[in-house]
C-alpha cells in the first residue's frame, strides 16, 4: 500500500541498486560541504567552488572507468600508469611538433591498446586482475618514461594552447571546460551502462559469470569493453594533465588508481561485482575532492587528508558488507511474506 | 507420426577411460514429459551434458529435432536448444526480471533497452501463466520458486524446445512443486518437449507421459503412463528397511526444545526431540524452515523464544557456540559445505575430537584408535590422504562419521536425501539410524518428504512457518 503512494518513477529510481548508498554518501557529501563552509566561509567561494569541481573532474573520469571494471567483479591497477602515459605520449608528439588534436588521437589509440591488452589477459588468458594490471600498470609507465629517454618533456608550446583551453583552461557557460568533459564523457557510459545491452552484459558478468556464459553474453568482449572504457577515461586525464602543466611529466598520474577504486567504492560500486550506478561515482569523487579541498583549508597536513581518505574508504566498504546483509534480510521478509 | 525433438541411438560416451553412458537409447517427442529416474547417479550429468551440446561420442547417433546432430565420426560441439534447470539458478541475481528473460537472451537484439515496452511484454507474459512476480525486481529478490518460474519462461522465451529438470523436488516445496507441474503442462501443449528427472517415481508419475530408468549410464527400463505401478518398478527399487528396535525413547534421556520461537518467518514454533529421535519437520509452502537453517548458521537471530538443551537455555550466535553446546548443523549437499578436500580422510573424520576432547593436541594414540575403530566402519577409506576423486557415498560417510564420532547431542540435517540416488540413499538411511543408535537426537528439515518418513519417529507439518500437525509413527505407518 505504501509503495502506491510514492509515483513510480520515482519509486523506480530508488530502486536501482546502490540507489541507497548513492543516497547515503550524498548526505555525507552535504554534511562534509557545511561543516567545511562553518570551518572556512571561504570554502563556499565562487573561486573556490570552481576549482573544487575541476579538481574532482580527473578523479569523476577515472572513477568512471574503475567503476566499469569493478562491476565486471574486476580491478583496473593500470589506471594511474595509463594517466602519465597519455600525458607523456601526448606531450611528446605536441613537442616534436605534431598538430595537437593528431597527438590527442595517437594518445587514444595507445590507451586503448593498453585497455584491450588488459581485457584480453583478463577474459583469454585468465589471469587473474589484479597481477594482469600490475604487469600493464608497470609497462604503460616504462612506456611513459621511454617515450622521451626517461626525461619530462620541454614545453608544448604556443601552438597548443587550443588544446590546453579545450582541455583545462578554457570556459563554457561559465564552467571550466574539465567540468563539461567529465559530464560529457558521464553521460555517455551512464547510458551506456543503464540502458543498452553491453551494459546489461557488464552487470550481469560481475554478477554471475557462469549465468551470463550460459545466456549468450561475450565474456571476452564484456570484459575488455569495460577496459577499453577505463582507457578512455584515464586517456583523457591524461590529457588533462598535460593540459595543466603543458608538458608531459612521467610521474603523472602516480596512485590514481587507488584514488579511482575510492570514487567507486565510496560511490557504492560494490568490489564483488555485479552492483553500483555511475552516479555513485560522481559523489564518491565529490567525497574524496571536497575532503581534500577542505582539510587543506583547515590546513590539515597532507598525511592527515590521506589517513581521512583511507578511513572513509575502509567505512564504504563496510557499510556496503552492511548493506548487503540488511538486504538479504528484508528479502527473506518480503519473499516469503 | 508424432514428432521427435530428441533420439538417441545407442549411445557411448567414455571419458578418461570410464564408461559414463553405456549403449543409451531413449527418444523424447514434440510436447512430451519423459521422466528419467536414475537408480544412480552414474551417467546422468553426462547426458545432460551431452544432449545441451554435442560433445563427442564414442559409439552411436543423436537426433535433435529429427535432424542429425551428433554421431561417432564427428561431432561438432555446438549447443542444441536445450535449457536445463536445477537448483543452482542461472538467472544473473544483480539484474531484473525483465533482463533476465528479455536482455539476457540470444533471441534479443535491440542495443538500447526500453525498459517499459520489456515491462509491458513480461507482465503480459506472467499475466496469461497466471503469474504474480514484479518484473522489476531483481532476481535476488524472488524465492527458489520464483527464480524457477523465470528460468522456464526465460527457457521457452529463448527457443529452448527441449528443457532439463533436475530434481525438482529438492528445492522446491510440495505446494510449489504442484504449482510448478501446472505451468509445464502449460507449455507441454505449446509443444514444448521436458525431460523430467527425478529421484522418485511418485513424483515422476504424477506428471511424467513416459519414464525410464538409468543405472549405471545404461537406460535399462522404459516404462508407459498406462504401465505405471509401483509393482513394476518393484525388481529395480530397494525398499529401505527402517529398524524400528532402536534405543528406547525416555523422558529422562534428555530433551532438546524450541520454545516459542519468533523470526520474520516463523509465527511462533515450539517442539521438542528425545534423545535417540527423529523428527522430521516438513515445511509444505518453503516459508520458514529457511529461517532454522540460518538460525543454526549464525546468519540470523531469533525475534523472541528459547532454545533449551537438557533444560538450559542456549544461545545460538554462531556455528562455535552450537558446537559447545553439542548441537551440529549438517546442511544440504553437504559434502562440499563440511569436508576439507585436501586434508586426509582421518584428519577429516577427527576435525571435530579437539572440540569433544577439549585439547589442542591430540595423543597419536587416540588417533590410531580411531583409525582402527571406524576401519571397521568405512574400510581402507580412513586411510586416503586426500578426499580427491573418492565417490560420493564415502564422502557421505565422512560426513556422517565425523559427527557420530563427535557425539553431539542434537543433528539438524538439511534435507539430507537432497540429489542422492537410490543407492546413496539407502546409505543416509543407514547412517542417520548410527546417529540415534549412538544417543543423537536428529532434527530433519524438509521441504519434502522424500525418504525421511523412513527413518523418522515423528512427522511434523510447517505451513506459513506454523507447525500445523504433529504424526506419530503409528500414524505414518498407515
Amino acid at each position: 500500500m505504501e509503495n502506491k503512494k510514492i509515483p513510480s518513477k520515482l519509486r523506480r529510481l530508488f530502486s536501482k541498486r546502490g540507489m541507497g548508498q548513492v543516497v547515503t554518501v550524498t548526505i555525507g557529501l552535504l554534511v562534509l560541504i557545511i561543516v567545511f563552509g562553518i570551518l572556512n566561509p571561504n570554502f563556499f567561494s565562487n573561486r573556490n567552488i570552481s576549482n573544487l569541481l575541476r579538481q574532482i573532474a580527473p578523479i569523476i573520469l577515472i572513477g568512471i572507468g574503475q567503476s566499469y571494471v569493478l562491476i565486471t567483479g574486476n580491478i583496473d591497477l593500470s589506471i594511474g600508469s595509463v594517466v602519465g602515459m597519455s600525458c607523456m605520449i601526448s606531450a611528446t608528439l605536441m613537442t616534436k611538433g605534431m598538430n595537437p588534436w593528431l597527438a590527442v588521437g595517437v594518445t587514444y589509440i595507445s590507451a586503448l591498446a593498453i585497455g584491450l591488452l588488459n581485457g584480453q589477459l583478463i577474459s583469454k588468458a585468465k589471469l587473474p586482475a589484479f597481477i594482469a594490471t600490475l604487469g600493464t600498470m608497470t609497462i604503460a609507465r616504462g612506456i611513459a618514461q621511454i617515450v622521451n629517454n626517461n626525461y619530462n618533456t620541454d614545453s608544448i608550446g604556443p601552438g597548443a594552447e587550443g588544446f590546453r583551453n579545450f582541455f583545462y583552461y578554457g570556459k563554457t557557460f561559465g564552467l571550466y571546460n574539465t567540468i563539461w568533459i567529465a559530464l560529457a564523457l558521464w553521460m555517455v557510459f551512464n547510458f551506456l551502462l543503464s540502458r543498452t545491452r553491453t551494459g546489461r552484459h557488464i552487470y550481469a558478468v560481475g554478477s554471475n559469470i557462469h549465468a551470463a556464459h550460459l545466456s549468450g553474453v561475450s565474456i571476452s568482449s564484456t570484459i575488455t569493453k569495460a577496459y577499453l572504457v577505463s582507457s578512455v577515461c584515464s586517456a583523457t586525464v591524461g590529457l588533462v594533465m598535460t593540459a595543466i602543466s603543458g608538458m608531459g611529466t612521467m610521474d603523472a598520474g602516480t596512485t590514481y588508481e587507488l584514488y579511482a577504486v575510492a570514487a567507486s567504492v565510496i560511490g557504492g560500486v560494490s568490489t564483488l561485482g555485479g552492483q553500483g550506478i555511475l552516479l555513485g561515482t560522481i559523489i564518491g569523487a565529490s567525497i574524496w575532492g571536497v575532503l581534500q579541498n577542505g582539510l587543506q583549508f583547515a590546513g590539515a597536513p597532507v598525511a592527515i587528508r590521506n589517513i581521512v581518505i583511507g578511513i572513509i574508504v575502509i567505512i564504504s566498504v563496510l557499510l556496503d558488507i552492511v548493506v548487503r546483509a540488511n538486504k538479504n534480510k528484508a528479502k527473506k521478509v518480503k519473499v516469503k511474506a | 507420426m508424432r514428432e521427435e525433438i530428441l533420439r538417441i541411438e545407442n549411445v557411448t560416451r567414455k571419458i578418461e577411460g570410464i564408461t559414463y553412458l553405456d549403449n543409451i537409447n531413449f527418444h523424447v517427442f514434440k510436447g512430451e514429459i519423459m521422466g528419467l529416474i536414475p537408480l544412480n547417479n552414474h551417467g546422468k550429468r553426462q547426458l545432460i551434458e551431452l544432449i545441451s551440446q554435442n560433445l563427442s561420442i564414442n559409439f552411436g547417433r543423436i537426433y535433435f529435432n529429427e535432424e542429425l546432430v551428433n554421431y561417432y565420426e564427428h561431432s561438432n560441439m555446438t549447443n542444441n536448444k536445450v535449457y536445463s534447470i536445477d537448483k543452482e539458478t542461472k538467472l544473473v541475481e544483480d539484474l531484473k526480471v525483465t533482463d533476465n528473460i528479455n536482455v539476457l537472451n540470444h533471441t534479443f537484439h535491440d542495443y538500447i533497452i526500453r525498459e517499459k515496452k520489456l515491462k509491458t511484454k513480461t507482465d503480459e507474459l506472467l499475466k496469461q501463466l497466471e503469474i504474480k512476480i514484479e518484473t522489476y525486481e531483481y532476481v535476488s529478490e524472488l524465492s527458489l520458486f520464483q527464480k524457477t518460474v523465470i528460468e522456464l519462461i526465460k527457457a521457452v522465451i529463448s527457443g529452448a524446445q527441449l528443457i532439463i529438470f533436475n530434481e525438482l523436488s529438492s528445492f522446491l516445496s510440495i505446494e510449489e512443486l504442484s504449482n510448478f507441474q501446472k505451468l509445464i503442462l502449460y507449455y507441454t501443449k505449446r509443444g514444448i518437449s521436458f525431460l523430467y528427472m527425478a529421484n522418485h517415481h511418485e513424483e515422476a508419475f504424477k506428471i511424467c507421459d513416459r519414464v525410464c530408468l538409468l543405472e549405471n549410464g545404461g537406460i535399462i527400463k522404459v516404462i508407459d503412463k498406462k504401465d505405471f505401478s509401483d509393482e513394476i518398478l518393484k525388481p529395480y527399487i530397494i525398499s529401505f528397511d527402517n529398524s524400528t528396535e532402536l534405543n528406547e525413547l525416555s523422558e529422562n534421556s534428555g530433551i532438546f526444545e524450541f520454545r516459542n520461537f519468533i523470526t520474520e518467518n516463523l509465527k511462533g514454533i515450539s517442539f521438542s526431540v528425545k534423545r535417540s529421535e527423529c523428527i522430521t519437520i516438513l515445511d509444505i509452502n518453503n516459508k520458514g524452515i529457511q529461517d532454522i537453517v540460518e538460525i543454526f548458521s549464525g546468519l540470523n537471530q531469533p525475534i523472541s523464544g528459547d532454545i533449551l538443551l537438557d533444560h538450559h537455555t542456549i544461545d545460538p550466535i554462531n556455528a562455535n557456540n552450537l558446537l559447545i553446546n553439542k548441537v551440529v548443523f549438517i546442511p544440504e549437499n553437504p559434502v562440499n559445505k563440511t569436508l576439507f578436500y585436501d586434508m586426509s580422510y582421518l584428519e577429516n573424520l577427527t576435525f571435530l575430537i579437539d572440540r569433544k576432547l577439549n585439547k589442542s593436541i591430540i595423543n597419536r594414540k587416540i588417533l590410531r584408535n580411531i583409525k582402527e575403530e571406524y576401519r571397521s566402519f568405512v574400510g581402507d577409506n580412513v586411510d586416503v590422504r586426500n578426499l580427491r576423486g573418492m565417490d560420493a557415498t564415502s564422502l557421505y560417510e565422512l560426513v556422517y562419521f565425523k559427527i557420530h564420532i563427535f557425539s553431539p547431542k542434537v543433528v539438524f540435517i538439511m534435507q539430507p536425501f537432497s540429489d542422492a540416488d537410490m543407492y546413496l540413499r539407502g546409505r543416509i538411511i543407514e547412517l542417520i539410524n548410527k546417529l540415534k543408535k549412538k544417543g543423537i537426537a536428529v532434527i530433519i528439515l524438509a521441504v519434502n518428504i522424500s525418504d525421511t518418513l523412513t527413518v523418522s519417529d515423528r512427522l511434523l507439518v510447517m505451513e506459513n512457518g506454523k507447525l500445523l500437525r504433529n504424526y506419530d509413527k503409528k500414524d505414518l505407518a498407515l
